[in-house]
């Protein structure tokens, strides 16, 4: 009972993300236009998705990786590349695509996690740039900076079929992926193992004076959190049925960090809350005045870096601890 | 009993400058020793060559019987070398409670903490007097708090071998004697503890051994050591020099 009321605001917040098409259309934003704010919201989840699988790497973990990119790309591509060259099935496809960003994250990793402290950074973002170099290489294959489209109508799950082409379908499919990721990642931050990575954050050596393999256990981190960042690149693919190479760029993970900062690190929620509020901004800005979006991010990592260093979940939550002790 | 850790002609240089030149040490199943010399004569060296926070460049380490020379830290701990650091360094951020947690779990299941796990940290926290702050972030500890925290830590996957770096060191005199009490009650583990305070050294160690220079200058009995012509001239008469 107890436990059904904490997770009340959770369970609420889901019903009505999950009702939002039906809400738009009643607040008389059917049509174009609430296919707009749909598709917008979509986009949040994508890349919160993304978020979410860079926060436990580096929000958990505490490996600041300028990699992740990379894997999410892998993924888009495999998917993309597979269907219109090979003539793949939509499943054919997003297997491919996730296998492709698992075997990409276990030899990126096998690498990366070797290097101490900021090596690390460097190599994950030069080995980036390498795949992003690559993939403009082949431009003719990849499409280069300009990207590829491919059509993938519809996805079967056998009961059920989803048309890809209706924004509310897509909606529902990012949300429902979105959630099952969180749900996993929530319950795996909850282990012995989320403990595990959480004192690789807080102090190497220790960790592994204590008996904890800590190399192996970067290593496992990375792979998962590749894959989760492959997971959200196989959304991104059918959402989007686009791949471009500027999507492996190292600046795609630093916009992770960047929302995973301002949400809050090591909190699962916050990234998704940074993603949407970033995105929002950046749709805001985009329309009149492109520009300012840097230079409004740049004043928002400002406010971050000195009233919020835990992000906006952190500092909700400090604020509920003070006021719980009056 | 038996030998329990054995080091062989423990050779380590950094940058070419020979830090350990050819160290011995023996010690027994639940033997006392300390460590004593002055600054810089390589004893916390020589706990991290015997923990594995760093290799040799030539010698030998053997833990019951096995050479452990060439094997990385967790390993090292999971065969039952614990430690603690110079300088305590729990995991700031994480409550006591959840360090000592962490602690014990180590070598258990990935995906459930184990009961006896829980146990134990329980356990531990009772042990150290620190149940009340369980649930407080190590950061807000005290530093002689944070001490025995170190010192808890390291017991919780119950060792047979501890490597005390300097565990009283910056106490008040009421926390040393805590910590020495803590050390003295425990049974069925090798102590082997770098120490400046002399006291302290008496209360817990059956033997002493002196490191000078990267070499063994002296070992035996407290008494043989503090009689030691060579040793009072070079550590014991600068220690009373410096107070
Ligand atoms: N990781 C390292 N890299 C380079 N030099 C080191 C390293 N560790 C120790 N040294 C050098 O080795 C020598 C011995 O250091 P060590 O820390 O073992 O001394 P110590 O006996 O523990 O001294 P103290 O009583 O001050 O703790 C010092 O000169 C130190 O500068
Ligand atoms: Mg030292």
């Amino acid at each position: 009972m107890d436990k059904l009321r904490q997770r009340a605001p959770l369970l609420i917040a889901l019903a009505l993300l999950a009702f939002i098409p039906q809400l738009l259309a009643l607040v008389g934003l059917p049509g174009r236009q609430g296919a707009f704010w749909l598709s917008l919201l979509t986009q949040m989840l994508i890349w919160g998705l993304f978020a979410l699988s860079y926060d436990l790497l580096f929000g958990y973990a505490g490996l600041l990786s300028l990699g992740q990119a990379i894997f999410f790309g892998l993924a888009i591509y495999g998917v993309t590349l597979s269907s219109l060259y090979w003539g793949f099935s939509p499943w054919e496809a997003l297997g491919s695509g996730l296998l492709i960003s698992l075997v990409g994250a276990m030899l990126v990793g096998i690498v990366a996690v070797r290097v101490p402290g900021h090596g690390f950074l460097i190599v994950t973002a030069v080995i980036s740039l390498i795949v992003y170099l690559m993939a403009v290489a082949a431009s003719g294959w990849t499409g280069g900076t300009n990207g590829v489209t491919v059509t993938i109508p519809s996805l079967d799950f056998g009961l059920l079929r989803l048309s890809l082409f209706d924004p509310r379908q897509g909606y529902w499919l990012a949300l429902g992926l979105l959630m099952l990721s969180y749900a996993a990642l929530r319950w795996l931050t909850r282990t012995p193992l989320g403990r595990a990575l959480e004192l690789i954050r807080e102090n190497e050596p220790r960790a592994e004076a204590l008996g904890y393999p800590t190399l192996r256990l970067k290593f496992v981190v990375f792979v998962i959190s590749g894959s989760f960042a492959g997971v959200a690149g196989l959304l991104y693919a059918l959402i989007n049925q686009f791949a471009s190479a500027g999507l492996l760029q190292w600046t795609v993970s630093a916009n992770a960090l960047i929302w995973t900062l301002v949400g809050g690190a090591g909190t699962l929620v916050g990234p998704l809350i940074g993603t949407a509020l970033l995105k929002f901004l950046e749709y805001l800005f985009g329309g009149w005045w492109p520009q300012g979006y840097p230079l409004l991010l740049g004043l928002v990592l400002l406010l971050v870096a000195r009233a919020a260093p835990q992000g906006i979940v952190g500092m909700l939550r400090a604020w509920r601890a003070q006021r719980e002790l009056r | 009993m038996s030998t329990l850790l054995e080091v062989r002609d423990l050779h380590k240089s950094f940058a070419g400058e020979p830090t350990l030149a050819g160290v011995d040490l023996a010690l027994k199943e639940g033997e006392r020793r300390a460590i004593i010399g002055p600054n810089g004569a390589g004893k916390t060296t020589l706990l991290n060559l015997i923990g594995g926070q760093l290799r040799p460049q030539a010698g030998h380490i053997l833990f019951a019987g096995q050479e452990i020379s060439g094997w990385p830290p967790h390993r090292r701990a999971r065969e039952g070398i614990g430690r603690t650091f110079q300088i305590s360094s729990a995991f700031p951020s994480l409550s006591l409670s959840d360090n000592m947690l962490a602690a014990a779990q180590a070598g258990h299941s990935w995906l459930h903490y184990a009961p006896e796990a829980r146990r134990r940290a329980e356990q531990l926290l009772e042990l150290l007097a620190l149940g009340a702050k369980a649930a407080l972030p190590v950061a807000q500890l005290s530093h002689g708090e944070r001490r025995a925290l170190e010192i808890g830590l390291a017991l919780a996957a119950r060792p047979r071998l501890l490597l005390l770096d300097e565990p009283t060191a910056g106490l008040a005199a009421g926390e040393t004697e805590g910590v020495t009490k803590l050390l003295q009650s425990l049974e069925g583990v090798a102590l082997l503890i770098v120490e400046h305070d002399m006291q302290v050294v008496e209360k817990l160690a059956d033997s002493i051994t002196v490191l000078h220079h990267g070499r063994v200058l002296a070992q035996g009995s407290t008494l043989e050591i503090q009689a030691n012509p060579q040793v009072q001239a070079i550590y014991l008469g600068k220690a009373h020099a410096e107070t």
